[in-house]
């Protein structure tokens, strides 16, 4: 291998980069209209890729079109590789050496390419820790934002917990080989990561830190030590392994296993929960897909959730039933709830996508479609808790109706309660952003005429030098004496 | 301008670029127009880049609150979606409670009926209770036996996830835990020994089960030899009933253990109702009380397209066979390995300690137990 001092500058700007990064991470980095991939990542990322090996100068390289990049880094990811995206920060300009840097690390269990997530599944990253005889688990899903963590007992119940939650993608102390053993079996995609990071010490400030909050008991972690440690390494790993903006992760849930009627992986597969258990049987030949009449992306996701981690209180199964009832009974509001439902669309990932930085103006639009459709909402709601809602059509006879020992409105009128319907941010996004924006952020056409005053002075002055344009070129026309399509502008 | 134009060039133009059929000639006006308008172009890009990121820090200002929202939402989405399955196909509310019950009234399977479109689907009930713990169900296979077992498992789970279930009435008994042990067909292509899996599967049941727990067995024992899986699947129920407790529905083509019906109190026998008419069969898919002592094996056969020959050839051996049950023990024609089915009908009851036989009213004596014999 070559030493600093004999690479070009350019060779040695990316060697000053990948010593930066992630051991396991493939460096693609930006050549003008490729991404280039260099020395031992070159030979794995050919192999992974199918793309040809070639040499610059002595060194291995091989690279992939800009424009076709989702692809390629996808099947990277689906290998289980870590991918690491580098940019050139400025123009470039003949004779310089312009400026890169990593923008952002993806990985299988962090990434947000919409061809490969499946909308109506979690994407999750999952951390796994063992101290004192327990298990702490945490996952994140940084497309929508969600964080829980639990402690299981033992390894059956940790296999379990995991095949339930089926991540993408799991870390683990690298020094625990006894970790890595029991999960080298059942799962892919396993990161090991610094044991420190874990620790409960470390895992504490991470989380305090992030969360920007004195003690962690308000998320149920007191005492949860192991816990405490996994979901420590997961924010840990997103900020620091991976570089990535996680300010959308504003909570943590602490559950118990033992709260929810448990379902392990051999009856969640034989029963046919989440998926038939042939592979060319019909999606909906399962009970996900039997049931699954969700309005949204995010209600479908929510649905899995239920399914496989069905409740054991009475009290709160009762809730849940009620609030079915009023659906049930009342037929015009079940109807319009679901069609406004529809246009909010998946609100979860939307948000997610626009905090992490990857979002773009379409996901505004999105966002203010899916917010205006909130005092619609609130109103159908109101109307379905409203006491004389039982008087409503109903296709079911009362007989079949159990009296409930709760009050069948109580759950909806809690869940209307955490709706807000933030007209200003309506509003604002209507004001500023055109209907139909481009993808592209950095080519114009985004922002609507009238929303800001220098903005508008930009566009005038280009539309005047066309104009101006225009009328040199008409008096031309009408001498004759010179083709008037030697005239453009450039 | 083309070579023809060139002379009319007013004077002020300056020469730019030559080309194949003339030359290119710009104006200074033209020039100062060109960098403004393209001045004015950047400025507006970066301007807008400036102004997106504004409008969205302004709207990540509400993160919090649109995560609620979004989340109450999406709560709200499947308890919709809920209540528009249960209008669509006529689901119940389930009473659930805390007692040690699992009674389903003309309960159907959620998936399949959904997905028959001739056939209608044979509504079946359950009944498991403080003195229905085990259901057994005989009866050969094609006949709805692993369907029916599977229904009622998924019935339970959806009542607990706060959805409404196919059934006239039902009352749920809340559950810690739902395990199952059915056919192994996807771990086979894993390379994993069958028999293997089916006993682990059966010891993690075994091992971990509880009084609150639902268990869900179709067939035990097919990976090995008749009298092994036999055995192992009496000694299992046994088991079940004596150390466990579990509500448990077990479908098995093994019509020996009906037998069993004398010994454990808590045990009943199900089978699936058939039509015999001329040596043909009709399963009627209907759920009924009661042992079986056919197998209807032979029939399947030929409901499968086996060549009439086989089946003919079939019937003689059969016929040999049950007749050599009735003979006495020592004249046996057939390889049949005679002595051990005896045994087992004599055998006494398990050496456990039956936990519920003081509760129970019905609770047979292991005296009691053998003299049914």
């Amino acid at each position: 291998m070559a030493s600093d001092s004999q690479l070009t500058p350019m060779m040695a700007q990316y060697r000053r980069i990948k010593s930066e990064l992630p051991k396991d991470a493939l460096l693609l980095f930006r050549l003008g209209d490729f991404y280039e991939l260099f020395f031992e990542d070159a030979q794995a990322g050919a192999q992974l890729l199918n793309v040809a090996l070639t040499k610059r100068g002595v060194i291995p390289m091989c690279g992939i079109p800009f424009h076709a990049a989702p692809a390629y880094i996808g099947k990277l990811l689906k290998a289980g590789r870590k991918v690491a995206i580098c940019e050139q920060l400025e123009e470039a300009r003949p004779g310089q050496l312009v400026k890169r840097d990593v923008t952002q690390i993806l990985s299988p269990g962090t990434h947000f390419d919409e061809r490969m997530l499946a909308a109506e599944r979690n994407n999750f990253l999952a951390a796994v820790y063992a101290l004192d005889r327990r298990f702490g688990v945490a996952v994140a899903d940084l497309t929508t934002g969600r964080f829980q963590t639990t402690e299981v007992e033992n390894e059956v119940v940790l296999l379990g917990e995991l095949e339930r939650l089926h991540p993408s993608e799991i870390i683990y102390p690298v020094e625990s080989a006894a970790l890595h053993e029991l999960l080298r079996g059942s799962f892919s995609n396993l990161s090991p990561y610094d044991d420190w990071v874990f620790a409960p010490e470390t895992a504490q400030f991470t989380l305090r830190e992030h969360f920007k909050v004195a003690t962690l008991d308000g998320f149920g972690l007191k005492k949860r030590t192991a816990a405490t440690g996994a979901a420590g390494a997961v924010i840990h790993y997103l900020t620091q392994n991976l570089r990535r903006n996680v300010e959308h992760i504003t909570s943590l849930s602490f559950y118990q296993p033992t709260d929810f009627l448990v379902l392990d992986a051999t009856t969640l597969r034989h029963l046919e929960i989440l998926e038939p258990l042939h592979r060319d049987a019909p999606r909906n030949a399962c009970l996900y897909g039997a049931l699954n009449r969700t309005a949204t992306p995010m209600g479908a996701r929510r649905l899995r959730d239920w399914l496989s981690q069905p409740l054991r209180d009475p009290l709160h199964i009762e809730r849940r039933q009620g609030a079915v009832e009023l659906f049930a009974r009342n037929a015009t509001c079940l109807e319009n709830f679901r069609k406004q439902l529809t246009e909010v669309r998946d609100l979860e990932r939307t948000m997610g996508r626009l905090s992490i930085g990857s979002g773009n103006a379409r996901d505004l639009v999105a966002l203010r479609i899916g917010l205006e459709q909130i005092p619609a909402i609130q109103s159908t709601l109101a109307q379905l808790a409203a006491p004389v809602s039982d008087s409503g059509p109903s296709s079911l006879s009362d007989a079949v109706f159990e009296p409930a020992a709760t009050d069948n409105r109580a759950l909806v009128e809690e869940l209307a309660a955490q709706i807000t319907a933030l007209p200003d941010v309506v509003s604002l996004i209507a004001r500023a952003i055109v209907d139909a924006p481009p993808l592209a952020l950095k080519e114009g056409g985004i922002i609507r005429d009238g929303f800001d005053a220098a903005l508008d002075e930009a566009r005038a002055a280009m539309r005047d030098g066309k104009d101006w344009l225009a009328r040199l070129q008409s008096p031309r026309l009408r001498s004759g004496s010179i083709l008037s399509s030697d005239i453009t502008s450039r | 301008m083309t070579k023809s134009n060139l002379d009319k060039v007013p004077a002020h133009y300056v020469r730019k670029q030559t080309i194949a059929n003339g030359e290119r000639f710009i104006t200074p006006e033209l020039k100062e127009m060109e960098s403004k308008i393209l001045g004015a172009e950047e400025r507006s890009t970066k301007l807008e880049y400036d102004l997106f990121l504004r409008v969205r820090e302004e709207a990540l200002g509400s993160l919090r609150q649109i995560q609620d929202t979004a989340a109450a939402l999406a709560q709200l989405d499947v308890l919709a979606a809920f209540a528009e399955t249960a209008r669509l196909f006529g689901y119940s509310r389930p009473r659930v409670s805390e007692d040690s019950v699992l009674v389903i009234r003309d309960g159907r399977h959620p998936v399949l009926e959904q997905n028959l479109v001739e056939e209608r689907f044979v509504p079946n009930d359950v009944q498991l209770d403080a003195n229905v713990q085990i259901a057994l169900i005989t009866g050969p296979n094609m006949a709805g036996k692993s369907t029916f077992i599977r229904q009622a498992a998924l019935l339970a789970l959806m009542a607990h996830s706060g959805s409404f279930i196919p059934a006239a009435q039902s009352h749920v008994g809340l559950l810690d835990r739902i395990f199952t042990r059915i056919g192994a067909s996807d771990d086979l292509a894993r390379g994993q020994s069958t028999f293997m899996v089916e006993m682990s599967e059966t010891a993690n049941i075994l091992n971990n089960a509880t009084t609150r727990s639902l268990v869900i067995l179709d067939e035990i024992g097919r990976g090995t030899s008749t009298f092994d899986g036999l055995s192992l699947a009496w000694s299992i129920v046994e088991h079940l009933h004596n150390q466990v407790g579990a509500k448990t529905l077990f479908a098995t083509h093994y019509h020996e253990l009906t037998e069993l019906a004398g010994r454990l109190p808590r045990l009943r026998n199900f089978n699936v109702a058939v039509r015999e008419w001329n040596d043909q069969i009709v399963f009627l898919r209907k759920i009924v009380e009661g042992g079986t002592d056919k197998s209807y094996g032979i029939q399947v056969a030929r409901l499968a397209g086996v060549p009439k020959a086989v089946i003919e050839r079939a019937k003689q051996i059969l016929g040999n066979l049950e007749e050599s049950e009735l003979t006495p023990e020592g004249t046996v024609r057939q390889p049949q390995p005679k002595p051990e089915r005896e045994k087992l009908k004599k055998l006494g009851a398990s050496p456990q300690l039956d936990l519920f036989a003081s509760r129970s009213p019905h609770g047979a004596s292991p005296g009691e137990a053998t003299s049914l014999q």
